[in-house]
């Protein structure tokens, strides 16, 4: 319930953001080439669950190794996704996932994950994406997951980063990647 | 598909908690998944049942004498609704907060996204919908005066409107067509997506957790004055509901946490604080959370406050839920995370 409520915070702040979010990621990769995603309705949305990032050091990853200059984050970030653009596509399809390593601003790597749900899901956000953080190597690896981060959450060891659609929004073109292009976004 | 197919008919036979199954850690997500869908099902036959009972009298708006009966239907088929969404809200809450948003949000919840306007029509489908926005006018006239005021004072000059039955015809109609069949639509899309997606065991369990987590958030609520179910005046048989959904997920992860030794104390310990909540809410009759003193702060309770009936149901519960304590329910269910996902 709540949720909603944080969602309109985060937009209220946009302002704010946008300058830090300019630059936070860039050099993009042009990702191509398929891979198995699920084939539900689309009106059904993708779940993803601790077992779908089984695995992503594996999948096809970046690294993004030039320091952010604005001082939002500083430090090497690592970003992985596990399904690449097809031909032409002009936007990501339901399952994919992409999972970013980032400093957490303590000496510890912060995991963070975006995964296209579909469905309509954060319609006034990053359209069809969940934002998720993970915990690798824990019990608990979701530690949590929606629209936007819980109260006192970070990004990057910032606080009040926890506004992830209003950051993504900028690359809307790009079905709110940073990292990875869309083989047809540009067309 | 498979697993909810194979688990469904088995839960309600009783027969296949200990059963192997192709996937232990997908069984028990899959078995859950089958639980909260039995639920969102009695949620749908409700909602249609409330709607069926809805009233349109010809010419005039409701009235307590010549529709009493349909009154009286609504009222238990809400009811029931209730209790349906109240057994697996800490489920689908964290995994759809959207559906979560439009079934269940509060008044105070949807007019603070609704500032300045607030929400112009109490009967239709747009703005404030929902369980609470359906019971905040089934239960107008029997609403206590500290809630009124409390929505009044908070939304003055904000879009406040009073709640009331339909006064005339044109609003019982928006009622039954608009708003009931708004709250159809929202568990028939839950119905919709809520599909066997091999939900592991981690999901689960996060499921679980979140049910011990709608504990705190209901107590809480009741200190702030903001109580979920506080038209009806039920947020006792909410916690209650809650609690019985909790004993029920715990069910599902019982036996695999029981198969590792050392996990004997906290399981132990795990059905003492059920025990505990249970006898707790025994104590208190009706289905009302006591009210609260005037006086009582969530943030440092007196000792004269904690001695109230409220006091007592407000410390009792948040015991169980508080993270420093160790014997408490929610930390030892947070213990048994790792026998209960455990490959």
């Amino acid at each position: 319930m709540s949720s909603r409520l944080r969602w309109m915070l985060a937009a209220i702040a946009l302002g704010v953001l946008l300058a830090a979010c300019s630059g936070a990621e860039s050099a993009p990769a042009v990702a191509t080439g398929p891979a198995a995603l699920p084939t539900t309705p689309a009106n059904v949305p993708y779940l993803a669950f601790a077992s779908a990032f089984d695995g992503y050091e594996k999948w096809t990853c970046i690294k993004l190794d030039q320091p952010v200059s604005d001082g939002h984050i500083a430090g090497h970030r690592k970003v992985c996704i596990n399904h690449l653009s097809a031909p032409g596509a002009t936007e990501w399809p339901k399952g994919t996932i992409v999972v970013k390593e980032l400093p957490d601003g303590q000496g510890g790597i912060q995991h963070l994950a975006m995964v296209k749900r579909g469905a309509g899901f954060n319609p006034y956000g990053a359209v069809g994406w969940e934002w998720f953080e993970l915990t690798p190597g824990a019990a608990d690896l979701i530690r949590w997951r929606g629209y936007s981060p819980p109260e006192g959450e970070t990004y990057g060891g910032i606080v009040g980063g926890g506004l992830c659609s209003p950051c993504h929004n900028e690359v809307a073109k790009n079905d709110y990647v940073y990292s990875f292009e869309l083989a047809g976004a540009a067309e | 598909m498979f697993m909810v197919r194979c688990f469904a008919p088995c839960m309600m036979l009783g027969a296949c908690a200990s059963e192997a199954a192709p996937s232990a850690t997908a069984s028990l997500g899959g078995q859950l998944q089958a639980q909260t869908i039995v639920e969102v099902d009695a949620l749908l036959v409700a909602a249609k049942e409330l709607q069926a009972a809805a009233p349109i009298p010809s010419g005039r708006g409701w009235n307590a004498t010549q529709d009493a009966a349909a009154l009286a239907k609504m009222r238990e088929t809400w009811k029931r609704a209730r209790l349906a969404y109240e057994h697996i809200e800490g489920v689908i809450a964290p995994l759809f907060p959207d559906v979560d948003a439009t079934l269940d949000e509060r008044y105070d919840g949807a007019m603070e996204l609704l500032l300045p306007k607030g929400d112009s029509d109490l009967f239709d489908d747009k703005d404030f919908v929902g369980m609470h926005a359906i019971e905040r006018i089934l239960f107008a006239p029997e609403t206590r005066s500290a809630v009124v005021a409390h929505e009044r004072d908070a939304f003055k000059d904000k879009g406040y409107m009073a709640a009331s039955w339909p006064k005339d015809e044109a609003e019982a109609t928006r009622f039954k067509t608009l708003l009931c069949s708004q709250l159809i639509k929202d568990v028939e899309y839950l119905r919709t997506v809520w599909t066997p997606q091999n939900m592991d065991a981690q999901g689960a369990y996060d499921g679980l957790e979140g049910l011990v987590a709608e504990q705190r958030e209901k107590i809480s609520n009741a200190a702030s004055s903001e109580e979920e179910s506080r038209y009806a005046n039920v947020t006792l048989a909410d916690l209650r509901a809650n609690l019985k959904g909790l004993q029920r997920a715990f069910g599902v992860f019982e036996p695999v946490i029981a198969k590792h030794p050392e996990s004997k104390e906290t399981l132990s310990g795990i059905r003492s604080g059920f025990a505990r909540l249970n006898a707790l809410y025994k104590q208190f009759p009706g289905d009302a959370v006591p009210e609260a003193p005037a006086t009582f702060s969530a943030e440092n309770p007196s000792a004269a406050d904690l001695q109230s009936d409220f006091g007592k149901l407000w410390a009792g519960v948040k015991a169980e839920v508080d993270l420093n304590n160790e014997q408490g329910l929610l930390v030892l269910v947070q213990k048994a995370r790792p026998w209960a996902v455990a490959p």
